[in-house]
């Protein structure tokens, strides 16, 4: 079967995006965006988790049996999650520390084991390769957009460059992170609800006339 | 035995146990490569308090080479004091954070115009504290106080009800109110030990 890499591209993009479209992995989401460099750092992390995890799923997805997927899946995605810590901790320290506590928590990820359930487990490895990158390129846009955002508005910066002393402490809060994801999700529905309507009404003026001559057909 | 073989459970148990001694072995061995050892943290952590590589001139007190720590009961503990020049640097861990999580900091102490003085104090690592990453560098620049002079109580603190039993209040900082306190406690057992008679 022919994989459809267009397809994949937008659905983990825009179509589907894990964050903005199905409201995955709202953990991580709302505790580390309050910088721009966190967003790149956790959705890097949580890319190639994706991706080495679908790979290896997808490879034994005929072998494992269907009674403990989930265990397997589980194992499989922990054993990814602490290859990344490991390597975080010894190459990137920085980035390590700053993601802390939510770097393990990877491991329970809805994102990665809704991947591995839904796509991975009946897909090509090739396939399921592709979902895991186009998935976390579009968890790491929605992560470093609204962390762009947060710490612009929150602390006057932008990946740790200061523009400007005007700070509103708000957008750094807890409470901060609702209002600035629920604004994304509000600004996506409304972008991608365009769009939509736009294509609708552009297929049924391309269908319309055809239609006038199916009922002239039939009239004669 | 075929019997054995052909029951699914047996089948679904022996593949999670052949998956899991797979990964465990894949895991040892980049556990091995990726390793960090304590001397690489020590070296991290002394560049990131004073910004450049330092050379320890002697180790007064190191728990990784066997030695006890100073424990101070329900406050904390020091588990590193080195010199560094004029310098005495703490590792110490403070209690009573979030859901009773511990708060370990590097405080550095230095001797200025006679006095005793905290110089720097950094955040190391955190047990359980959720929201550490709001004690912000403003809340650590609090500690930076004369020793000899603010050593009256002998203490500071997060907590509102223990106020009045504390040299420097501190403003308990939004979601990390705990975590703000073992911070504090961290503090307080390296003032303590200096009180005692410590290394200054």
């Amino acid at each position: 079967m022919k994989t459809n890499f267009k397809k994949i591209a937008t659905d983990g993009v825009i179509t589907n995006n894990p964050t903005l479209k199905l409201v995955l992995g709202t953990c991580p989401t709302l505790a580390l965006t309050t910088a721009a460099m966190n967003g790149i750092g956790m959705g890097a992390a949580v890319t190639f988790v994706l991706i080495c995890s679908n790979l290896i799923i997808s490879l034994l997805r005929k072998v494992i049996p269907n009674q403990v997927r989930i265990p397997a899946f589980v194992l499989i995605i922990a054993t990814f999650v602490t290859i990344v810590r490991l390597a975080l901790d010894k190459l990137l320290p920085s980035i390590y520390e700053s993601l802390g506590l939510y770097l393990p928590l990877i491991v329970v990820n809805c994102i990665i084991l809704a991947r591995a359930e839904s796509f991975a487990s009946k897909n090509s490895p090739i396939a399921s390769v592709a979902d895991g990158l186009f998935m976390g390129i579009g968890f790491t846009l929605a992560l470093t957009l609204m962390g762009a955002f947060r710490e612009i508005l929150g602390a006057g910066k932008i990946f740790g460059i200061t523009l400007w002393d005007f700070k509103i402490g708000f957008f750094s809060s807890s409470a901060g992170a609702f209002f600035t994801y629920a604004l994304f999700i509000a600004i996506f529905s409304l972008v991608a609800g365009t769009i939509k309507t736009h294509k609708k009404k552009k297929a049924t003026v391309t269908t319309e006339p055809k239609e006038e001559v199916i009922e002239e057909k039939e009239a004669e | 035995m075929k019997k054995l073989t052909n029951n699914v459970w047996f089948k679904c148990i022996s593949f999670l146990l052949i998956l899991s001694a797979l990964l465990s072995g894949i895991l040892a061995v980049l556990n091995t490569v990726l390793f960090v050892p304590p001397e690489e943290r020590t070296e991290r952590a002394l560049q990131k308090i004073y910004g450049e590589a330092k050379t320890i001139d002697d180790i007064v007190l190191d728990v990784d080479n066997g030695d006890e720590a100073y424990t101070l009961t329900d406050c904390g503990k020091i588990n590193k004091i080195y010199k560094i020049g004029n310098d005495t640097l703490y590792q110490a861990v403070g209690e009573k954070g979030f859901k009773n999580g511990t708060v370990t900091l590097w405080i550095n102490v230095s001797l200025k115009d006679g006095k005793l003085v905290i110089s720097k104090v950094v955040l190391d690592s955190s047990v359980g504290q959720s929201f550490i990453g709001s004690l912000s560098a403003a809340f650590f620049d609090g500690f930076l106080v004369d020793v000899t002079e603010s050593y009256e109580k002998g203490k500071f603190t997060a907590n509102p009800l223990l106020k009045d039993n504390a040299d420097v209040n501190f403003n308990p900082v939004s979601g990390a109110s705990n975590s703000g306190n073992a911070a504090c406690n961290a503090v307080n057992t390296v003032l303590h030990y200096i009180n005692q008679g410590g290394a200054k």
